[in-house]
């Protein structure tokens, strides 16, 4: 893993923590959102809002299936970022 | 004249009295919905809201924008008529903010911009005035009741 990805890790990691009111830690790179930590398809949208702003990319909807967990996220910001 | 009222009422599940909405005057795809809510004295709720002072409750201020952030989610759709007006909707989180009282005769000015819409549903965010002074300012976040894609 590079700098770059860890400071993306990094950034939202704690994106996700404060929006869905949780510690950092719970977040872990494939811990899935859904089923282990209980997301729902608000806190999803409010996470791709988030994300769409703060990197100023425009995510598609496909994309979000594959939204499952921080790795996965991470490497779709990332596609994006390209 | 984007949408009078008749045509708002095929695409909202709401009626008397909880239609907080006559008329939609500008719609622009990514960009704003702005609906018209013409408050008037004879307004149901304001018998109790409250008897001896008129004051449109903020909840209902709520209502007209989420009412207007529907409407622009159904025409955003590819096909709006599709689901009609049953479609149900489900208003999650809101962070809002009161700013000014609203009475009757006020014209309210409902200005809401999508932040994220999707086909399962999006966060709107905006503000509601009266003769140019903002009285509220509101982010929507709802989820449209249908088959959700496997999320995130």
């Amino acid at each position: 893993m590079n700098m770059k990805t860890e400071n993306l890790e990094m950034e939202i990691r704690s994106m996700i923590a404060e929006i869905a009111e949780m510690d950092e830690k719970e977040i872990e790179g494939n811990i899935s959102f859904q089923d282990e930590l209980g997301f729902d398809s608000m806190t999803a949208l409010e996470i791709i809002a988030k994300l769409e702003k703060k990197y100023k990319i425009k995510i598609s909807e496909g994309d979000l299936p594959n939204m499952i967990d921080l790795n996965s996220t991470i490497s779709i910001v990332q596609k994006y970022l390209r | 004249m984007v949408l009078n009222f008749e045509e708002i009422k095929k695409l909202l599940p709401q009626r008397f009295p909880f239609l907080m909405l006559d008329r939609i005057i500008d719609y622009e795809y990514e960009k704003r919905i702005v609906g018209i809510k013409n408050v008037t004295g004879n307004e149901t709720f304001f018998q109790g809201h409250f008897p001896e002072e008129a004051i449109m409750p903020g909840a209902l201020i709520l209502e007209a924008m989420a009412q207007t952030s529907l409407i622009y989610f159904k025409l955003s759709q590819n096909n709006p008529k599709k689901d009609s007006a049953s479609t149900p909707v489900l208003f999650g989180g809101i962070k809002a903010k009161f700013i000014m009282p609203v009475v009757p005769g006020d014209v309210l000015k409902i200005e809401m911009t999508p932040v994220k819409v999707i086909s399962s549903g999006g966060i709107m965010e905006g503000k509601a005035s009266v003769d140019g002074n903002v009285v509220c300012k509101a982010e929507l976040c709802f989820s449209a009741g249908r088959k959700q894609p496997k999320p995130l």
